[in-house]
């Protein structure tokens, strides 16, 4: 992906500590799930009493695991795709469906960040049973995950921008 | 215009076949202005989210059950409180008479207008252990839904509460992750649970309704002839719906008797209804809902 | 119009080169502008879809299977595999099979099996003289004994796509026959090849050997008995038993094996969140799609057109393969599973096929896609392990697929297979 390893090149220092920050409140999340589960077996089998809230709030920080890692995903290049096709092109149409694709994200976490935002505020005058907070926290990861989408995808066009990619010139030798 | 159906239901329950006949009824006498189409067994979305489409706007009709609503409109809440209704009749008499306009005017806040009332029927305990009164049920593992009301409900029961998802209960029952569960005649006999649990305390603790509700932006778009027609067609649905219903209960109720099970009928509630007094004075606060309670009451 | 919109969008994008998961929920979005839906459907369904309370048990499963690569589970258990049957023609190969019989017992996931197995499996057996072709082709195919062979958390994607209608410890013990057979045929491949290649075999170590291995990797082979116990007995939740799965290896990693340092387990942890996202969002955006198929009722369309173009069990099961491999060579499995499963369940059902067995047919099917080009995980991880070019591995991988699709064609047609064992336990 010669791409891909460009782009990193050209990351943000500022947006890497971002994205640190995101990977330690998921790898947390996810530590803190793991327990909630086993205390919930222990509530049951030892103590007999099973915390009721426990599964509430699980599924609560399974999106906040999810869904921000999901958008640094896309600054990785973690996710799955179909890439050998593009990669049989002329280089010039690669350059260009980087460019309109990385448009197609930014937009799309626009759209995602909005109707998030919408979702959380239309739900937030109804409690989650059990744990009693608001419908709408289920909606924020979400916006995290747009808001995060966006930014990457600045950060992307800018990076291709210094290149020179939208105006026309080939990037690097890299990847030829 | 097309008007589309939400439906938790698989496509042959009461409340699914009610709900085509609705569409039918509809698009017959409207002949063809308004044609609703139900997609039954959650395709669409779980209950929850159901709830949310229809606020949003995704959806124009559904048969929602009122606990999930219990937090989005409070004046339901009522209706769900345990000991609420004396019997099933009792609570179609109450729900069709102006306790039924009282909520569904509330549901209105929500772009929802409420145009008739399902039955499902009315929920009691079982275990895998004798349960034949209140002491029984002390310290026994149960089973309950996501609600706040039943967690309160079983541990002023003197229970142990215990939310499991509702695919889960059977195994957890057999394997004694808990020792009961509580459901509706059908639900306990289609479930299989009553060959894992095999005593039915019959104390009818919650007898919820469930709502035939249309997306009040569709219903204040359509003519005035036509809403006519469409509550008319729901309120026959509800009827039709009723009498499934019934024939179902009494289908699964000779199905679990059959199989040989302990049946408990309670002569006496009161001990019962004297321990929900924590659970009323915590949920039952709100003017409108001790309002509405007060009526439900009142009604004979 | 909204269907042809919902479908080529998807096709598109997905040329184009947009990751998957954002292709479906791109999709989505459009088919809602079109019909006049509020766009914030798409995005309600994708939450709503992952926060199925079973989908837990996916971050405890891919975190247990961290564990195991880093914190020397794996390495133990390839050990004992080479002492039991490293002294047949071609050990190392067998070996490779048989540690992921035995390591699909302890993980969910198929792409755990080739990175744990093939970090371990691919260097020992290039220093024995085997080619990496061949080293690979045996790490990737086999690894779909991580999905057959319970736990799974595909398995668990299915039932929750069947609606709640089958349960998965059926799914779980149904498993277990058809993992072994495909394992055992793919054997017969691996053997074959490695004859015909003059590979090497190891020297029987002796018995002392065998059950010193044994002891080693018993600990980490509890963690096996831990989660499947755990939901075959019903003392635990599947969600509960994976997650006591993953506190059961880091014990064993950290108390019993002391071989997990700091760094490795921070290691586990990133690499369990990163692989738990890109499987949710998937999950989620393949809801939001579904939600759109269901509205077209191309379930409907699907099970008429199947009807209509022949009433033969058998001709209409293989075409449901052939559908679900070409199907399996572009998408991911977690997102064919819960789409796929909404259409093609309704389809079997009325060709009385039982929806455990389909399961079967289903995890077999979209395992092999996992290791066949364009798209496919266990294929592009294992070349990475490795360092070899895909197109090297492809050019003789061919007999390990033939050796999968034939354990696929018996798991279709013959349903004792898959069905025997949970009839027994019921
Ligand atoms: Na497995
Ligand atoms: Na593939």
């Amino acid at each position: 992906m010669p791409f891909a390893r460009l782009e990193e090149s050209m990351h943000w220092k500022l947006f890497d500590r971002l994205a640190s920050m995101v990977i330690v409140l998921g790898g947390l999340s996810l530590i803190i799930l793991i327990s909630i589960m086993g205390y919930q077996v222990w509530g049951r089998y030892v103590l007999n009493d099973t915390p009721t809230w426990a599964e509430s709030l699980a599924l609560l920080l399974i999106l906040l695991v999810s869904l921000p890692i999901a958008a640094i995903g896309l600054r990785e290049n973690f996710h799955l795709g179909l890439d050998f096709l593009t990669e049989l092109l002329p280089r010039r149409i690669q350059i260009a469906l980087r460019v309109i694709n990385t448009f197609v994200l930014l937009t799309f976490g626009l759209a995602m960040t909005w109707h998030s935002l919408s979702l959380v505020s239309g739900t937030w005058n109804r409690n989650i049973p059990l744990i009693g907070v608001p419908q709408g926290f289920k909606y924020l990861p979400l916006v995290f995950c747009g808001i995060l989408i966006v930014l990457f995808m600045i950060e992307r066009l800018a990076g291709m921008w210094s290149h020179g990619v939208l105006i026309g010139e080939d990037i690097s030798d890299e990847g030829n | 215009a097309e008007l589309r159906g939400w439906n938790t239901h698989v496509p042959d329950y009461p409340v699914s076949v009610a709900m085509d006949k609705f569409g039918e009824l509809v698009a017959q006498r409207t002949e063809g202005r308004v044609k609703p189409k139900t997609y039954h067994s959650a395709q669409l979305g779980e209950q929850d989210d159901a709830i949310e489409q229809m606020q949003f706007g995704g959806l124009d009709f559904a048969v929602f059950n009122l606990v999930p609503l219990n937090n989005l409109v409070p004046a339901t809440q009522a209706t769900t409180l345990p000991y609420a209704f004396k019997s099933i009749d009792h609570m179609h008499r109450v729900m069709d008479g102006n306790v039924g306009e009282v909520i569904g005017k509330h549901m209105e806040d929500v772009n929802m207008v409420a145009l008739a009332w399902y039955d499902s029927g009315a929920r009691s305990f079982y275990a895998n252990k004798p349960l034949k009164s209140l002491a029984d049920l002390k310290g026994l593992k149960i089973r309950v839904q996501n609600s706040d009301v039943n967690v309160a409900m079983v541990e002023a029961l003197g229970g142990n509460a215990t939310p499991i998802p509702f695919g889960e209960v059977f195994t957890s029952i057999q394997s004694g992750v808990v020792d009961g569960a509580e459901n509706n005649w059908p639900s306990y006999e289609s479930t299989g649970h009553f060959e894992v649990a095999r005593h039915y305390l019959l104390d009818q603790h919650t007898i919820v309704p469930e709502v035939f509700a249309i997306n009040k932006t569709t219903w204040d778009k359509l003519s005035g002839d036509d809403q006519k027609i469409v509550r008319q067609a729901a309120i026959e649905s509800a009827t039709l719906q009723r009498k499934l219903w019934a024939e179902r209960e009494a289908k699964s109720e000779k199905i679990v008797r059959d199989a040989g099970n302990t049946i408990v009928e309670l002569e006496d509630k009161s001990d019962f209804i004297a321990a929900m007094k924590p659970v009323y004075d915590k949920f039952a606060t709100n003017a409108v809902v001790s309002d509405i309670l007060k009526q439900i009451q009142a009604v004979k | 119009m909204g269907l042809t919109i919902l479908l080529s969008v998807f096709a598109i994008t997905m040329l184009s080169g947009i990751p998957i998961a954002f292709c479906l929920a791109i999709a989505a979005f459009c088919a809602a502008m079109i019909e006049g839906l509020p766009e914030l459907i798409v995005f309600q369904r994708m939450v709503s879809g992952m926060s199925g309370f079973t989908l837990l048990a996916i971050p405890f499963f891919v975190f247990a299977g961290e564990l195991m690569m880093r914190g020397g589970i794996a390495m133990r258990l390839v050990r004992f595999a080479e002492t039991l049957v490293g002294q047949v023609r071609g050990g190392l190969g067998v070996v490779n099979v048989l540690s992921s019989m035995l390591f699909g017992g302890i993980s969910g996931s198929a792409v755990a099996d080739t990175s744990a197995l093939g970090s371990v499996m691919i260097p020992m057996m290039r220093e024995q003289g085997y080619d990496d072709d061949y080293s690979v082709n045996v790490t990737v195919t086999s690894s779909i004994a991580g999905i057959m062979i319970p736990p799974s958390h595909n398995m668990i994607l299915y039932a929750l796509a069947a609606g709640g209608g089958v349960s998965i410890s059926s799914l779980f013990l149904a498993g277990i026959v058809p993992g072994i057979m495909m394992c055992l045929i793919l054997t017969l491949a691996t053997y074959w090849i490695a004859v015909r290649r003059h590979y090497p075999s190891q020297k029987f170590p002796g018995w002392q050997a065998v059950f010193f291995a044994a002891v080693y990797a018993l600990p980490g082979l509890m963690t096996a008995v831990v989660i499947i116990g755990g939901v075959l007995s019903g003392i635990f939740t599947v969600t509960e038993s994976a997650a006591i799965g993953a506190i059961w290896a880091l014990l064993v990693t950290i108390c019993v094996y002391r071989s997990l340092t700091w760094q490795a387990f921070l290691q586990s942890v990133t690499q369990a969140i990163r692989t738990t996202a890109l499987v949710m969002i998937l999950v989620g955006a393949a809801t939001a799609f579904a939600y759109f198929l269901a509205l077209y009722q191309v379930p409907d369309m699907i099970l008429g057109a199947m009807t209509a173009i022949s009433d033969n069990k058998y001709f209409v099961l293989l075409m449901i393969n052939v559908a679900l491999l070409v199907l399996g060579m572009f998408m991911d499995m977690a997102a064919l599973i819960l789409i796929c499963t909404p259409i093609f369940l309704p389809v079997v059902r009325e060709f009385g096929m039982d929806p455990v067995q389909f399961g079967m047919v289903l995890m077999m099917n979209l395992g092999l896609g996992l290791t066949t080009p364009p798209v496919g995980a266990c294929l592009f991880v294992g070349c990475a392990v490795a360092k070899v070019r895909i197109e090297s591995v492809l050019k003789t991988i061919w007999p390990f697929y033939l050796a999968i699709f034939l354990a696929l064609l018996l798991t279709t047609y013959v349903p004792a297979i898959s069905l025997t064992l949970p009839r027994l336990f019921e």
